[in-house]
C-alpha cells in the first residue's frame, strides 16, 4: 500500500510534521509526498532521509515534485527527537510530590530529604531520577533537597523534571540540576525502564 | 518588526526589543530612546497578550537604560512588534560593516542556529531545555558585546539578523572592500541547530539567504547541515567584530570578562579579487 499525502499550499515546517506524522501513525513501507516548493521539497528530503529511508524526487513541472519515500526496513520504526533522553532499560525513580507519603507538610518534605540523601548513599542507584507536578520544586532554586541532588548527579544519575510543571510555576529558568524534559521523553522512560519506583 | 516566534508573549516582548536595540550597539553607539511599534489582531487575540508583549519589552529597555517615548498600533491579522531606536554617538567613533582590513580576524558574540531551532519549536518538536536555552540568548542584549568593541577597539562591526552570518559577512566584505574567510568549525553553533537542519526544520530564509549569496561563497566540503546553519537567518543574533590581529586576544579575553562566555574567533579578513568573497573552510 501506498500512503498518499498532499503537503501542497502548505509551509514549513508543516510538510515535514505531517510526512513524519504520516510515516509514525501507518505501517505502509511507501509513501507519495506531494509538495509545491522547493523548501518544501528539501526539508522532506531532509527528514526522510535522516531517519533512514529512502527517497526519489520526481520532478512534475510546474513548480510541483511528488516524492516518493521507501521506509527502510532497518531504521529505527520511531522518529528520533532531538535532545530526547534515550531509554535504557535502567531503575527509574519516578517522584510526583515535594513530600515523602500523606501527613503534615513539615514532616513531608524532611522526609524526602531524608529520601533522597539516603538514596545517594544506597546501592544500586538509580540510571534517572524524574520529577513532576510539585515535585519540580525539588529541583529548582530554593530546594532543601539540592545538596543530595547535586551528589547524585555527580554520580552520574540523570536528573529530569517536568518541563510543562516547570512552566506552569513559573521556575523554568530557576531549574539547578539536569534538564527539563517533555511528555514524550518522560512516557518513554517510563515504559523503557527495567524498573520503576513510584512515589 | 518581527512576527510572534515564541508562544511566550513576555518572552516575545524581550526578544524583539533586544532584536531592535542590537543595530545600536553594532554601531558602537549608546540607545537613549525607544518607541513601539505593534501590529496586534485586536478582534481575535485578548489584550493582556499584548500587555504581556509591552511588559517584556520594557524589562529589556529598562536593562539597557533607554527611555520609552511612545509608539504606533495597528491592527493587523498577525502578531508583530519591533521597536525603532534611536541612539547616539561621536561622528568620528562610529563603527560601520566599510573598516574591515585584511589580516583583522573576526569574532561571533553569539552562537547561531536561532531560524532553525524556532522552525523546530513550531512543529513541536524542540525539548523544552532548549527551548529555554534559545530563549536566553535572544533575549540577551548585545550591550556587553559592544562595550568591550569599544574598549579593545575594532576596525568593523555588524549585527548577525535575518541575513545570516554568510549574508552579514558579506555585506562587511563588500563595504570594505575585502573578503572573509570562516572558518565552519570554530563558529559558535547551538548544537541542536545541526541536529534539526539534518531533520529538515529549516525556515524559508535560509534557502532564501543561499540561493541570494551563493555566488559570492566560495566552499571546501562541507556538509549541507553546517552550511545550513550559516545560511541560517537569525533573530537577535550576536555581533560580528572585525579586529586588528594584535588585539583578538585582547578582545576575546575582554568579551569573556564581561560574560559573552560564547564569543569566539571564526574567521578572518584576507585580500582576493574581486573582493567581496565569503571563503568557507
Amino acid at each position: 500500500m501506498v500512503t498518499e499525502l498532499d503537503c501542497r499550499k502548505q509551509t514549513c515546517p508543516l510538510p515535514v510534521v505531517n510526512t513524519k506524522k504520516a510515516m509514525e501513525k501507518s505501517t505502509d513501507d511507501k509513501f507519495d509526498v506531494l509538495v509545491d516548493n522547493i523548501v518544501s521539497r528539501d526539508n522532506v528530503r531532509r527528514f526522510v532521509q535522516s531517519q533512514g529511508h529512502k527517497v526519489e524526487i520526481e520532478d512534475k513541472g510546474g513548480g510541483l515534485w511528488n516524492m516518493h519515500v521507501t521506509r527502510s526496513p532497518v531504521a529505527a520504526k520511531k522518529t528520533t527527537e532531538v535532545g530526547s533522553v534515550p531509554t535504557t532499560g535502567g531503575l527509574v525513580v519516578f517522584i510526583t510530590t515535594d513530600q515523602l507519603g500523606v501527613g503534615e507538610e513539615r514532616l513531608g518534605g524532611i522526609l524526602m530529604k531524608a529520601f533522597l540523601n539516603t538514596l545517594h548513599d544506597s546501592e544500586p542507584k538509580p540510571e534517572k531520577i524524574m520529577f513532576i507536578n510539585n515535585a519540580v520544586k525539588l529541583t529548582t532554586e530554593g530546594s532543601d533537597v539540592l545538596d543530595s541532588l547535586a551528589a547524585l548527579t555527580e554520580d552520574g544519575v540523570q536528573i529530569i523534571s517536568c518541563g510543562t510543571c516547570l512552566n506552569y510555576y513559573g521556575i523554568l529558568d530557576k531549574l539547578k540540576f539536569g534538564i527539563a524534559g517533555n511528555m514524550y521523553d518522560i512516557v518513554n522512560n517510563l515504559l523503557e525502564a527495567g524498573k520503576v519506583i513510584k512515589i | 518588526m518581527i512576527a510572534a516566534i515564541v508562544d511566550d508573549p513576555y518572552s516575545f516582548g524581550m526578544i524583539a526589543a533586544a532584536n531592535g536595540i542590537s543595530d545600536i550597539y553594532a554601531m558602537g553607539g549608546k540607545p537613549i530612546t525607544a518607541m513601539n511599534i505593534v501590529g496586534f489582531p485586536s478582534e481575535t487575540m485578548d489584550i493582556s497578550v499584548l500587555s504581556l508583549i509591552l511588559q517584556g519589552a520594557l524589562a529589556k529597555l529598562n536593562e539597557a537604560g533607554i527611555i520609552l517615548v511612545g509608539g504606533h498600533s495597528i491592527r493587523n491579522d498577525e502578531v508583530k512588534f519591533g521597536l525603532s531606536v534611536t541612539g547616539t554617538i561621536h561622528p568620528d567613533r562610529i563603527v560601520t560593516k566599510g573598516g574591515a582590513k585584511v589580516g583583522d580576524r573576526l569574532i561571533m558574540t553569539k552562537p547561531i542556529g536561532t531560524g532553525i531551532l524556532t522552525t523546530a519549536l513550531k512543529a513541536e518538536m524542540l525539548p523544552a531545555d532548549v527551548l529555554k536555552k534559545l530563549v536566553a540568548q535572544m533575549t540577551r542584549l548585545n550591550d556587553k558585546a559592544c562595550d568591550a568593541m569599544l574598549e579593545i577597539g575594532a576596525n568593523a562591526c555588524t549585527d548577525v539578523t535575518g541575513f545570516a552570518l554568510i549574508g552579514h559577512a558579506c555585506e562587511m566584505a563588500e563595504a570594505s572592500g575585502t573578503s572573509i574567510e570562516i572558518d565552519s568549525k570554530k563558529v559558535p553553533m547551538i548544537p541542536e541547530a545541526l541536529q534539526f537542519a539534518h531533520m529538515g526544520l529549516i525556515p524559508e530564509g535560509m534557502y532564501a539567504n543561499w540561493e541570494y549569496r551563493a555566488p559570492m561563497v566560495n566552499t571546501g566540503p562541507i556538509d549541507e547541515d553546517t552550511m545550513s546553519v550559516l545560511y541560517d537567518p537569525q533573530t537577535s543574533g550576536g555581533l560580528l567584530i572585525c579586529v586588528p590581529e594584535e588585539k583578538t586576544a585582547a578582545m576575546l579575553a575582554k568579551l569573556h570578562e564581561k560574560g559573552v562566555n560564547e564569543a569566539a574567533v571564526m574567521g578572518k579578513v584576507i585580500e582576493s579579487s574581486p573582493a567581496g568573497k565569503i571563503i568557507v573552510i
